[in-house]
Parts: structure tokens; C-alpha cells; sequence
């Protein structure tokens, strides 16, 4: 069951991550295409600036979580390796609990935040006036998902096998 | 439900509030006119109020900074209706007054908008920004009000649905390309107060500005309501008037800025370009309609009331 | 409470939860989240914070970071980065210190390319140092090249990391991308004058060794095919800032759809190497842009706080002369750069020295080159300088930490060196922008 849910989170996860990848090669495109359409018709593509600039946020929050498990957010590692395992793991038990907090507050502010901007019928200071809900839903959602990765996290550190963190933590999904 | 103890404060203590602008604390349009507000608190309420200037978009993004009134995250304001308007489309009628600030207070507008900022809690105590009205600046030379069909102005929702009616092409740069897109030609020109161009050195790469000024400044003092009613009655008509005095001093400074700036603007090279008086009239009546045709799409309650307190 | 207590603080507490191995973006966002609950006011304190994160991520001027990263990803996953060193090296004689050079040669070509010391370090590392090993190298001829050259790719054009330090000091983008050309040159320049030098002087460290004659018309084919095609790009990043016909944003893109075009014909765009493409930009342009998005309203809370303000005005009271405080501010950056990574150094110490450099009326491109070889420096300063590291896992087995540490020493030098320079003769980086706007 668990095993499950946790593959389950890493499709998610990976899912969200290339969405990211394919929304910068987008980003390429339009700019790209912004200008030439600008050299040819000589009138520019007002939506361009705007879209490229939301996709900005979403990246971080598309990426975020699959960054965790991956361990590819910048650490400052100066403990590392000088630590007993036990020192280790309650070490990455803080990690995971402050990881938990900041992520729900993500979620419940970001949530917040959306649920007011449709409230207010929030629209962007613009020409195109988008409604801002669009824009911030991805902060609550992005946030969610990192929620559960560390849950995942503080699960592992705490009841199950701890080595896992320090290898490819997926692999044990992949092989299971 | 307002907290009865705060009325406390009234002689000896002194309030300390927070301020913040929506422009940097050394741009033209904020580095003069927010410390001679802030002084003249100081002065009027004999210390009894404490002002801290907390910065600009540095210290609150200028689009949340609305917000941060009503919340109370800070106590005081210099914002214009452009960043707030979303939220507030009454506040978009600041444009639309065609009198000076104490001429507002007499005829009921001022009043009028009180009771709008209320509902966002918060106390309206005037204008700080006039008279600041917005102009065409163009590099093709304009005979007439038709020659602007089919130019490329640098705009954003100020001048947006003007330069549609009047057939130009509104296009959409960001600050730190206006420079590079006027001297490649990507735009022909764009909108802007007078204040602004030259500082940013947009005027080594414009030719003209049309001396048809639309609209009026948007600018506007507002403070927390909370903090407004928890200080004493004494305290608060000492802040209204001396934001009425405080009005015309700023206009009085603001036109003496301006008188310097259009020699600034001639010395950089720029030709002053007027419209024939039927094209101006033509032009005003555009602007006017439009805006106010916005006014009744997104504040149909209030619209009717707004036109009868404005229209001269 | 007082501002300095505020400050004090905010900064134990960020540097402690960094040195609890709390990832850098969410100590940033940690500490801002309990200051926006307590300084900001309450409930709304934390809302705003969200609101102060989409309107610092979704920023134009930040669009060339993602693109810039692509570009560099293209140019790995499908192989013409290590052609076209191949191709220089076709080029090189029997100079001393061949590998070396080719190391500087190669890394600065590829910086062309690139904006990441990383990944740069990494490339140079995995293809030259096994080869420079065979050809009996020490390591401070094969090791120090490579960390310096790596270092390049944030000192030459693209520059993610000069888009965020201009983009965070409120600095022209085009105009920062062109002051650091020059003296990243400069740098390559004093590497290979070294690199001679000590080979002439120190021949053992660099054995000199025989070379396959290669005809000329193989030369010219190779360079026709892997590195003409480069200039291409390089025009299309480099060339339309500097003419003005592109804003940042654009060359940017323009350079990334022009290395798909090269690796399409190459034949060398496959759905694996696409795969890799996206994944590594993600990775780092997720990275950069969860810091960017943490220490912004970081730098918010501390202005609010009256903190920036008040240390401004002290340092703006210090009976010293401009330079004393402009050394003084490389020096913190120099020594935070040897346990701390460089992005979060930017984090903490822009929102201050910005304002300060404002405010001694210096040079902003000038000071920000300064900023930016200082950063670069603590990439690969020890003990804790993360190209170092990188170094060492591509480095053979047998090479230890020791090893890569006496190898960087000269380097830093170098680099100071540079920065000498730099201050006797500020023009050097602020003439090239001094003739774009024209
Ligand atoms: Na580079
Ligand atoms: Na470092």
C-alpha cells in the first residue's frame, strides 16, 4: 500500500517536473517567435512578456519536489560524513519537520491567497488583465506535493530504512 | 467593535506609524513631496505622531502594497489608483476629475471617495501626486490627431484602451527596454507623465511630445482605519487639514517642478508639438469617453454618482 | 526591538539552519515565513509573503536564466562541447603545458557557451584529466587549470548567475553581460600566461610529449564543422546585446533555439539527449529560481525591518575612503565564498552592498564585475568551494582533497590578480558597455 503510494508520488512528481522542462522550451519559442513576428509585421505579441513572466514562478514549484527527492537543492554540507548514522538520521528528521512546516504553509497560505485573488476576481495590472488565480494555484499546488515528499522523507528517517536517504531513493520504487 | 483602550494615546504618547511609497524613496516623483508630508505631521501634531518612512517597492512589492493598508501590515500609503484599481475600480475616477484637490473637497467628490475606501478599510486623506496629467511622447512628427493611426506607443492600462479608440497600436515593454526598443525604432513613442523621461534618459532617443495633457495624477494618501480611529478626534482633523494644506503646497511645488522639467525637456532636444483645437477637443472627449465607459463596465454602482460629481 | 538585534537574528538563525543541512531556499524561505508572521503582522503576514513570491519569480528580467541554462544543456547532451575541444586541441603545437592551455583554450570557448561553472568543470574534468594523468601531469597543472577555467563560464557571457546579480541590483542586463566580457578575457589571458610560465620553469609538472602531426585540411574541416557554427550562437547571445537589436531575454532565447538548430544538424538531437536536456535545465533552473524566490522577500523583510537602511547609513558614516569599503565588501564575499555557495552569498550580501555602492556613487557594472570574480573565487576556494568538489569526483580515484585544494591556490591568486586590475582600471569594465548605447 505504502509502496504504492509513494510510487504513485513519484509519478506525480515526475510528471510536474517535465511539465516544467517542456514550459521552458515553450518559453524559447514564444520569445523567439515574438521577434520575428515583431521584425516581420512590425506590431509585437503583447501576450509574450506576460506568459513568460508566470512561467518563472511555475518552474520553482513544478520542480521543487522532485529536486527533494533527487537531493538536488543546494545544501551546505559541512557536517556530512562527520556524523555517527543515529546523529544522521535525527538530523534528517529536522530536515524533514521543518521541510513539513514550510510546505504547509505553501499550501494553506497559498491556498489563501487563491481563494481570495478568485474571490476578488484579482486580475494582473495588464493589457491581457489575467486572473491571478491561475497564476498563484500553482504555489499551493507545488507546495503540496513537496508536503508529502517530506512526509515521505520523515516516514523513512523515522520508521523505515534510513539508508535509502543517502542512496537514489527512488531506486527502491523502481525495484519494488 | 473598535478597540476602546487605544483612545488612550492622545496627549503625551506618541503613535509611531509606518509609510511606505509605491516608487523608491529617491525617485523624482516621491523624493521631495513624501518627506514635506512627513514634516508637516511632525510640525501640525507636535511630535504626537511619529512617521517612519519604511522605503518603496523594495520593502513591499508595489502591487501588494494596497493591501498592506487595508491589513495594517503598514499604517500609511503613497500608492496610485494604476496599482490599486484591480481591486478597486471606483479609484480609476481619480483620472477622470478634471478639478484641483480643494475643489474635491467642496463639491463632494472627496467625500464621495471616503466612503468607498471605507469598505477597504481605510481613510482617504488626499491627493499627492497632481498636477501630474499624461502625454504622448512620439518620434514621427504629428500634424494632427489622425497622423497617431498605425503608431507603435509604448503603453500599459492607462493608455491602452486610448490608443486603440484613436487607431494607434498599443505595444507592451517593460522599464528597462523603452530605451533600446525607441532608439531601434521598435516603438515610435509612448505615454508618461512629464516627470520620468528625462531622468531616465528616454528624451536622448524621442523627438517630440504632444502638448495635449490627458487625465489627472491618481495619486493618493491613505491610511489604516484601525489606526486611523484609534487616535483622537483632535488628532485626526489635525490629519485631514493639514493634508488639505499640505494639497496645495504640493501643487504649488509640483508646478514649479514641472515649469523646470519642460525646460529640461526643450534642452534635451525635444520639440513641443500642439494639436489644432478641434483635434484637441476631439482627443479629450476620446479619452474622456472611454475611460468612463470603462468606469461603467467594471463600477456600474457607483458610476452614475462619480459622473454627476465630476463631470464640470 | 532594535534593528541590529533584528539582524543578528535573522542571520544566526539562517546561517544555523544552512549549517543544519536544511537546503539553502528553505532556510531562506523558513526564516521568512516566521518573520512575515511576526514583523509582517500576523495572518496576513504569510499571505503577503506568497503574494511577494509570484511578484519577485515572475519577473521578466529573470526569463534569461532558465534559457541561458538550456543552452549550456544542449551543447553537453548531444556533444558539441567536447568536439569542439577536440578541435582546439587539433590546433594547439607543442606548447608548454599543452593540456593545460587546452584546458583554458577549451574553457573559454565553451564559457561562450555556458553559464555554468558546474557543469563546465565537470565537462573539462572528465575529458582532459584522464589524458593529462597518461601524459604524466601533476596535479597542479592538471587539477587548477581545470577549476580555473571552469570558473569562466560565470565571467564570459551567458551568465546566469551575472542575470540574477544584475537583475537582483536592479543593473542593465545587456550592459553587466557586456562589462564582464573584458575582464573574463583577462582572466583567461593571465591562466595561460601562467600556465607557461610555471610549464617553462617547472617542466616536470607538465611533461612535454610528442604530437600527432595533423594536415591542415583536417584542421580547417574540423573547425569549419564544430566550431564556425559556435560563432553563430555566440553572435546571436553576445553580438545582438551588444548592438542592441535583442534585449537579454531575446538573445537568450534566440542562442537556445540556435543550439537545437546545431545539434538538428549535427544528427545528434535524440529523444534520449532531450530527455537529458529537460531534466538538467529543471534541475538547475528549479534551484536558482526556489532561491531567488526565498531570499527575495528576504531582502523585503530586512528593508521593512529598517535593517538595510540603518546599516547603510553606518557604513555610509565610516570616516574611509571608497576603496577601504569596497575591499572590505569583496573581502566578506571572499571569505563566505570558501564555506558557502555562491548563490546564497548573492542572496545575502546584494540587498545590502547594492545600496551601499549606490551610495559611494561607484560604478554599479563595475562594482557588480568585482562582485561577480568574487563569487567565482569561492567556487573554488577551500575547504568548501562546490567546484572543488566537483573536481574531485571527476578527478581519478588516487586524487585526494588535499590535491584539488594546492591546486586551486595559484588560481585564487590569479583571480585576485584580476581583481587588482580591475580597481586600477575600472574601464576596463565599463568601456565596452560605455559603447552599446551609441
Ligand atoms: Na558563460
Ligand atoms: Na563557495
Amino acid at each position: 500500500m505504502l509502496t504504492k503510494l509513494s510510487n504513485i508520488l513519484n509519478r506525480v512528481e515526475d510528471v510536474l517536473f517535465y511539465i516544467g522542462g517542456v514550459l521552458v522550451i515553450f518559453s524559447m519559442l514564444s520569445i523567439t517567435m515574438e521577434v520575428i513576428f515583431r521584425l516581420t509585421s512590425g506590431s509585437s505579441l503583447i501576450w509574450v512578456n506576460e506568459i513568460n513572466e508566470y512561467i518563472l514562478l511555475y518552474v520553482p514549484f513544478l520542480g521543487a519536489a522532485w529536486l527533494i527527492r533527487e537531493n538536488g537543492h543546494v545544501v551546505i554540507d559541512l557536517i556530512e560524513g562527520k556524523l555517527s548514522k543515529t546523529f544522521n538520521r535525527v538530523n534528517y528528521i529536522l530536515i524533514a519537520l521543518i521541510g513539513m512546516l514550510i510546505c504547509l504553509a505553501f499550501s494553506w497560505y497559498g491556498l489563501q491567497t487563491v481563494i481570495d485573488s478568485y474571490v476578488r476576481d484579482m486580475r494582473s495590472i495588464s493589457v491581457l488583465q489575467i486572473p491571478q488565480v491561475y497564476v498563484y494555484a500553482i504555489i499551493p499546488i507545488g507546495g503540496f506535493v513537496m508536503l508529502l515528499e517530506f512526509i515521505r522523507m520523515f516516514y523513512r528517517c523515522t520508521f523505515g530504512n534510513f539508508d535509502l536517504i543517502h542512496g537514489d531513493i527512488h531506486q527502491d520504487e523502481k525495484a519494488a | 467593535t473598535e478597540d476602546t483602550s487605544s483612545g488612550s494615546d492622545t496627549s503625551n504618547d506618541t503613535t509611531k506609524l509606518k509609510v511606505v511609497s509605491f516608487l523608491p524613496m529617491d525617485h523624482q516623483f516621491t523624493k521631495d513631496i513624501v518627506p514635506m508630508w512627513l514634516e508637516k505631521v511632525a510640525e501640525e501634531t507636535n511630535g504626537a505622531i511619529e512617521l517612519e518612512w519604511i522605503g518603496g517597492p523594495e520593502s513591499i512589492p508595489t502591487e501588494e502594497q494596497f493591501d498592506a493598508v487595508t491589513n495594517g501590515l503598514v499604517d500609511i500609503g503613497f500608492n496610485v489608483s494604476s496599482y490599486y484599481g484591480h481591486i478597486m475600480p471606483e479609484s480609476h475616477s481619480l483620472h477622470l476629475s478634471p478639478f484641483q484637490p480643494w475643489e474635491e473637497r467642496e463639491n463632494g467628490y472627496y467625500d464621495y471617495m471616503n466612503g468607498l475606501y471605507d469598505q477597504y478599510n481605510m481613510v482617504y486623506l488626499g491627493r499627492w501626486l497632481g498636477p501630474n496629467p499624461f502625454y504622448f511622447w512620439t518620434n514621427k512628427e504629428i500634424g494632427s490627431l489622425s497622423d497617431l493611426e498605425g503608431l507603435k506607443i509604448r503603453s500599459n492600462p492607462t493608455y491602452h484602451d486610448i490608443l486603440t479608440a484613436i487607431k494607434a497600436n498599443p505595444v507592451e515593454v517593460v522599464p528597462g527596454d523603452v530605451y533600446t526598443s525607441l532608439e531601434r525604432n521598435m516603438v515610435d513613442g509612448f505615454g508618461f507623465p512629464l516627470l520620468g523621461p528625462n531622468d531616465s534618459g528616454w528624451t536622448e532617443v524621442t523627438k517630440f511630445i504632444i502638448d495635449e495633457p490627458f487625465l489627472n495624477q491618481n495619486g493618493t494618501i491613505l491610511i489604516n482605519k484601525d489606526v486611523y480611529s484609534s487616535l483622537s478626534t483632535d488628532l485626526q482633523e489635525t490629519l485631514v487639514n493639514l493634508t488639505a494644506e499640505f494639497e496645495k503646497e504640493m501643487v504649488d511645488y509640483f508646478n514649479k517642478v514641472n515649469e523646470e522639467e519642460w525646460k529640461a525637456i526643450e534642452e534635451a532636444g525635444l520639440q513641443k508639438i500642439e494639436l489644432s483645437e478641434e483635434d484637441s477637443e476631439k482627443f479629450q472627449n476620446i479619452v474622456k469617453e472611454v475611460k468612463w465607459e470603462a468606469m461603467k463596465e467594471t463600477a456600474p454602482d457607483h458610476y452614475e454618482e462619480l459622473r454627476n460629481l465630476l463631470d464640470k | 526591538m532594535e534593528w541590529w538585534i533584528v539582524l543578528a537574528i535573522i542571520l544566526v538563525s539562517l546561517i544555523g539552519l544552512m549549517l543544519l543541512r536544511i537546503p539553502v531556499a528553505f532556510s531562506f524561505l523558513f526564516i521568512n515565513f516566521i518573520a512575515a508572521y511576526l514583523i509582517w503582522g500576523g495572518e496576513k503576514g504569510p499571505e503577503l509573503l506568497i503574494t511577494s513570491i509570484k511578484s519577485s519569480l515572475a519577473t521578466f528580467s529573470l526569463a534569461p536564466i532558465p534559457l541561458f541554462i538550456l543552452m549550456g544543456e544542449v551543447m553537453f547532451h548531444t556533444g558539441v562541447a567536447p568536439r569542439m575541444i577536440e578541435t582546439v586541441d587539433k590546433w594547439l603545437g607543442k606548447l608548454p603545458g599543452r593540456l593545460s592551455l587546452l584546458a583554458v583554450g577549451g574553457g573559454t570557448l565553451l564559457s561562450t557557451l555556458t553559464g555554468s561553472t558546474m557543469a563546465s568543470t565537470a565537462m573539462l574534468g572528465s575529458t582532459l584529466v584522464p589524458n593529462m594523468k597518461e601524459k604524466g601531469y601533476g596535479n597542479q597543472m592538471a587539477l587548477g587549470p581545470i577549476l580555473g577555467a571552469g570558473g569562466l563560464a560565470v565571467m564570459i557571457p551567458p551568465s546566469a548567475l551575472g542575470v540574477l546579480l544584475a537583475s537582483m541590483g536592479k543593473i542593465s542586463i545587456a550592459g553587466f553581460m557586456i562589462a564582464i566580457l573584458l575582464p573574463g578575457l583577462i582572466l583567461a589571458f593571465l591562466y595561460a600566461a601562467y600556465i607557461i610560465l610555471r610549464a617553462k620553469f617547472q617542466p616536470q609538472l607538465a611533461p612535454p610529449y610528442e604530437i600527432e602531426e595533423i594536415p591542415l585540411h583536417i584542421k580547417i574541416k574540423a573547425t569549419l564543422i564544430y566550431i564556425f557554427p559556435l560563432s553563430i550562437i555566440v553572435f546571436l547571445v553576445i553580438g545582438l546585446m551588444f548592438l542592441g537589436i535583442a534585449t537579454p531575454n531575446e538573445a537568450a532565447a534566440m542562442g537556445a533555439l540556435g543550439s537545437f538548430v546545431l545539434a538538428i544538424a549535427y544528427g545528434q538531437l535524440t529523444k534520449e539527449s532531450i530527455v537529458k536536456i529537460l531534466n538538467g535545465t529543471m534541475k538547475i533552473s528549479a534551484m536558482i529560481l526556489l532561491i531567488v524566490a526565498g531570499s527575495n522577500a528576504f531582502s523585503q523583510i530586512l528593508s521593512f525591518t529598517g535593517v538595510s537602511r540603518n546599516l547603510v547609513q553606518i557604513i555610509g558614516g565610516i570616516e574611509a575612503s571608497t576603496y577601504l569599503i569596497i575591499l572590505a565588501m569583496l573581502l566578506i564575499v571572499i571569505i563566505m565564498g570558501s564555506f558557502m555557495e555562491s548563490l546564497s552569498i548573492l542572496m545575502i550580501v546584494l540587498p545590502i552592498f547594492i545600496p551601499v555602492a549606490e551610495m559611494l556613487g561607484v560604478n554599479l557594472l563595475w562594482f557588480a564585475t568585482l562582485l561577480l570574480i568574487t563569487i567565482e573565487i569561492g567556487t573554488i576556494s577551500p575547504p568548501f568551494g562546490t567546484g572543488l568538489f566537483v573536481m574531485k569526483a571527476v578527478a581519478p580515484k588516487e586524487t585526494k582533497m588535499t590535491d584539488v585544494y594546492a591546486a586551486s591556490l595559484p588560481f585564487i591568486g590569479l583571480n585576485l590578480i584580476l581583481i587588482v586590475i580591475l580597481l586600477a582600471f575600472p574601464f576596463l569594465a565599463t568601456w565596452l558597455p560605455s559603447l552599446m548605447a551609441t
